[in-house]
Order: C-alpha cells, then structure tokens, then sequence
C-alpha cells in the first residue's frame, strides 16, 4: 500500500501520520521526545503504522462482522491487549534493569531485600497494567514513562513503610532504569503483541465463536505492506535529523497546511506547543502568509503548565478540569515560568482557591498568544486552534473569551486530533513534494548516522 | 543562514542610518552647517513613520526583492519604533511577504541562534511556497 510520512519531533512529544496518496490519514503515532530525537521519530513512525493496521483491522472486521457493535467491541479488546503486550514488554525490561541495578551493591543481604521489594512491585505493576488496558478504562497518559511511575512509585512507598525500606532508593532505582527502557523501541514487536491480542480476545466470553473472524482479519492487516513514497521531517528537533534539506519543512509551514486540511476555511492558526507559540496567517490554499512566535523565551507555552503541574503536585492534565471549577479568574502578572512559581505561592500564601488561582494563570497564558495573534495581523474567520494546548479545556475557553471580547465573533475549530497537525502538515507536504530521498527508509538506522 | 537558504540581501535600511546619498543628498563645502542639519534630519531614523514606509517600499521595488526581513532591536528604539505597523504596510502595498526576527546589537542574551534559524527557514520556505503559488 503506497503512502506518505510526516513526522513532528516535537520539544514533548513526537507524532507521525501514514497518508494514502489520495489524502485519507491511514494512522497515527505519537510517542514521548524523551532526549533521543531519532528514537522517538522511530519510535513514533512504528506506532502509525500500527495504528495504520489497526485502522485496516477495524475496517475487515466491520465489513465481515454483521452486527456493528459486536465488532467495535471486539476491536476494543484487540487494542487495549495489543497496548498491554506493549505495556508488559517494557514493564519486563524495566524490571530487569531494576534488579541489574541492585546487583551492583555491593552488601548481599540489602541486595536480597531490594530484590524481594522488586518482585512484589513488578507483580502489583503487572496486575495494575491488566486491569488498565481495558476498554472502559482510560490512562492519564499514553506514554510508558508516566504509567510506570506512577505504578511503581505507588508501589514502592507502600513497601518502604511496611518493610523499613529506603522509598528515596526504590526511586532512585526507578529513576535509572526507565532511562535505560526509553532508549529501546517496544513498538517494533507488531506480529508478537498482535498475537498475544489476538489471543486474549477470542478467549473472552461472548467472542468464542468469532475466532475464524477475528483471525482472518487479523491476518490481512499483519499482511499489507507499507510502501513509503516520501517522507517530510518538521518541528523544534528536525535539524538533528540526518534527512536531507528539502525533506525537512518548518512547522509553521507544516501547521498552516495541516489546519487548513483539517479546517479549509481556516485564515488563522495558534499552535501552542511544549516550547513555543506560533500566530499564522493562511490564504485559501494554506500557505502561510505570515508569522510570529515567540522570540527566545518560552514563557506562557506547554512547558509553563508542566511547571504549574508539577508545583501544584498534580498532573498536568488534571490542571484544565480543576480549572473550569474557578469562580474567578485571579490576576496573574507574569507568564514567566520562574516567577509564576514564585506568583502561584504567593496567592496561594493569601489564601486564594488552587481553582481561582489556575483559571488566572490560563488566562495570562493566553493573553500572551493573544499578543502574538495581534502581531502576525490579528484573528480572522475562521480561526483553528493547534498543539498539545488546545486539548486543555481552560486555555480554549479563556481563548474564546478573549477572542471574543478582541474580535467578535469568530469560528473557534479544535480538532481532537490537534496534536498531529503538525505531522500531518508534514505528510501532505511529501506528497506535494515527492523528490525524496527518504522512500522507506528504515528509521532505525537513522540513530547511527545521528550518534 | 542566508547563504544555506540561496537568498542574497539587496538593500538594507540600516545603512541609512548614516545619510541617504543614493536618493542625492550631498554635502556643500559652501553652506557646511546648513547641509549637516539637513542631513541629519534627512537619515533614516529621523524620518518619520510615512517616509521610513515610502522609502522602504521605494527600495523593495527598485531591486526587486522577493520579500523583506525586519530585525527588531530590543535597545534601539528609534531603528524599532512602529516596525509591525510598517511590516503590515509594506505587505499590503508591495504584496510581497516580510518576516520578522528579533535580536539585539550587545545584548548577548536577546539573541538565540535557534530561534533565528527557525524563524529565519520558515519565513523563506513561506517566500517560496507564496512564489509558487
């Protein structure tokens, strides 16, 4: 099957679209950046492809199956055992890692201790991930990194106060280990974590007899063969890829062209990523026609509510739903990642609501943007809203409120799938653009020539 | 990072800031003081935002330029006053695209390479996407 690539290497995450050459978006890969930028491009690139077949599942399944319901469910579990065979490979990797780690000690007896600790919270990891990795479930995050602390670390502080443990050395184990795990790629192992879905599936009660099905169509989507025509790297880590010059295009280019494929009437795009903010204006065709982001300073983008989260103790997808709960806006003075440390303490110290004091610090985020907005020649209709900010529900509304207030009305498009418009950007650009020097190229080799 | 992109600078303003002798100007020995003030009020930081915009748009035609960079300054007001107005002037009367960095002249920590670079890549692959239509 011939398609296109783009991929996004992103500062926080790195994303992927496979394209036919007709502009259907055949799947989607997203991983996080980690400090590897050829890993997580490799990393990414495998999982639209998996996501491509899963795609191509989906669509067997629903043409065979002749209750629709029935395959969607049978879909669910296909996916979330295929994610848990993923999840299981790299929690068997980090454990073995963990007790390499221990081995190094030098005193036999703590070894032995630790191990014993290792054990138990592999196995209460292990349960976790199998009831996690079902359909009705859903994960604060998609990424290894964040599920695997979050399990080991609950783990780890129940033994440390039950066993007279050091819970600061069961962390710092950890803190090891994942750096280890994230510099291999689980999501090579399509037709091993296939198998295993597959199954896990046909085992469950109500789809005993649906095992021909769910095999055949299993089967053709393990067959197809992707034949990659080109490839278009963008984002803030392009220039530490080894592809060549015109295979790499500018992510305010690759988010102008994506907006516009997902929102054709699209005349101005915000994209608010990890580490910069990016006002563009696009004609009909999506083409840019102008541009500001952010000079040096990061303030005010992704990373800043990463900061917030993480000196709220919280999670930072937690911090748009705790948000919405405010009964005012507090007025925050600074999108400066240090000082607004320094401002959030403060207003807390004089007693104001975590939720007051969040809508304020949303809100101040995006007065920043609004300036940048104003600067590349103000919003016109329609207006999309890209990056992994747009999927927090308080920076949209402080937006529209903004918008509104500045401009009138204005169509406001948000994609769920936001996130990917820079890769998708990316993808019809190697469409466009087909000289390249990238067909099928095998992303694994990449990280030597990057080394 | 221009040589990397093929693109070649034809005219700048900021060589104006010591006089404008390509539009005629000349010293006379005979009337020295006189023509030094004219000179003065005639170099293009002193010109007012009307006559930097018309002088500019002058130039962007005469050399035919594909588009036209701004480098905002952050400690000389006088070069960066009025720049966004001017920038949106210029595009809706020449047509042709302006980009817009910022850095500083001294200030070491006003400036980042990467920054420039990205801004630098995407404002010529957005002359080339608009010349290609």
């Amino acid at each position: 099957m011939d398609c296109y690539v783009g991929i996004d290497l992103g500062s926080t995450t790195t994303k992927s679209i496979y394209m036919t050459p007709d502009e259907k978006i055949l799947g989607r890969g997203i991983t996080n950046s980690r400090s590897n930028y050829a890993l997580a491009c490799e990393v990414a690139s495998d999982e639209a492809e998996i996501n491509s077949r899963f795609n191509l599942l989906r669509d067997r399944l629903t043409s065979v199956e002749r209750e629709r319901d029935n395959a969607e469910k049978m879909m669910n579990w296909l996916e979330c055992r295929f994610r848990l065979a993923q999840h299981l490979a790299q929690v068997d990797a980090l454990e073995e890692e963990c007790h390499g780690i221990v081995k190094e000690w030098p005193d036999e007896a703590v070894q032995c201790e630790y191990d014993a600790a290792l054990d138990t919270i592999f196995s209460a990891m292990r349960e976790q991930a199998r009831r996690m990795f079902q359909p009705a479930e859903t994960a604060r995050s998609d990424f290894f990194r964040d599920i695997a602390a979050s399990h080991y670390l609950e783990s780890a502080e129940a033994i440390a106060q039950n066993n007279s443990l050091s819970f600061d050395r069961l962390t710092g184990i950890y803190d090891r280990a994942i750096l280890a795990v994230e510099g291999k790629n689980f999501s090579s192992g399509y037709h091993e974590c296939l198998e295993f879905a597959c199954a896990e599936t046909v085992s469950r009660a109500g789809f005993e007899g649906k095992r021909g099905i769910i095999r055949e169509a299993t089967q053709y989507a393990a067959e197809v063969e992707f034949n990659v025509l080109n490839t278009i790297g963008t984002g803030y880590g392009r220039q530490t890829l080894p592809f060549p010059k015109h295979q790499i295009r500018s992510e305010i280019l690759c988010h102008g062209l994506g907006a516009h494929f997902m929102f054709p009437e699209t005349r101005t795009v915000l994209d608010i990523g990890g580490q910069d903010t990016k006002a563009i204006q696009v004609d009909e065709q999506g083409i840019v026609t102008n541009f500001q982001m952010n000079d040096r300073c990061a303030a005010g983008c992704g990373r800043y509510l990463g900061y917030i989260a993480d000196e709220m103790s919280m999670g930072v997808h937690e911090l748009g739903p705790l948000a919405l709960k405010a009964r005012k806006a507090v007025r925050i003075n600074s999108t400066c990642t240090v000082f607004a440390g320094a401002e959030l303490r403060e207003r807390l110290a004089v007693g104001e609501r975590r939720e007051d004091i969040l809508a304020g610090l949303h809100r101040a985020m995006i007065l920043r943007a609004m300036s940048l907005l104003a600067r590349s020649g103000g919003i016109r209709d329609q207006f999309t809203f890209t990056g992994g900010v747009a999927k927090n529900q308080a920076a949209t509304l402080a937006l529209g409120r903004l918008v509104n207030e500045n401009y009138g009305e204005r169509k406001i498009n948000i994609s769920p799938d936001s996130i990917y418009t820079g890769a998708l950007g990316a993808a019809l650009f190697a469409k466009r653009d087909q000289r390249g020097d990238l067909v099928n190229v095998d992303l694994s080799k990449l990280k030597k020539q990057v080394s | 990072m221009f040589y990397d992109e093929g693109a070649v600078v034809v005219s700048s303003s900021y060589a104006k800031v010591g006089g404008l002798y390509d539009t005629g100007f000349r010293h006379d020995p005979n009337r020295p003081l006189e023509t030094l003030a004219e000179y003065c009020m005639g170099c293009y930081t002193n010109m007012n935002l009307p006559q930097r915009i018309e002088y500019l748009e002058r130039s962007i035609n005469e050399f035919e330029a594909d588009g036209f960079l701004i480098n905002s300054i952050k400690s000389c007001n006088s070069f960066s006053a009025g720049q966004l107005l001017i920038l949106r002037e210029l595009e809706s009367r020449t047509g042709r695209a302006g980009g817009f960095i910022e850095s500083d002249l001294v200030d070491p920590r006003y400036f980042s390479a990467a920054n420039i670079k990205n801004r630098l890549e995407s404002y010529f692959q957005m002359v080339e996407a608009k010349r290609q239509g």
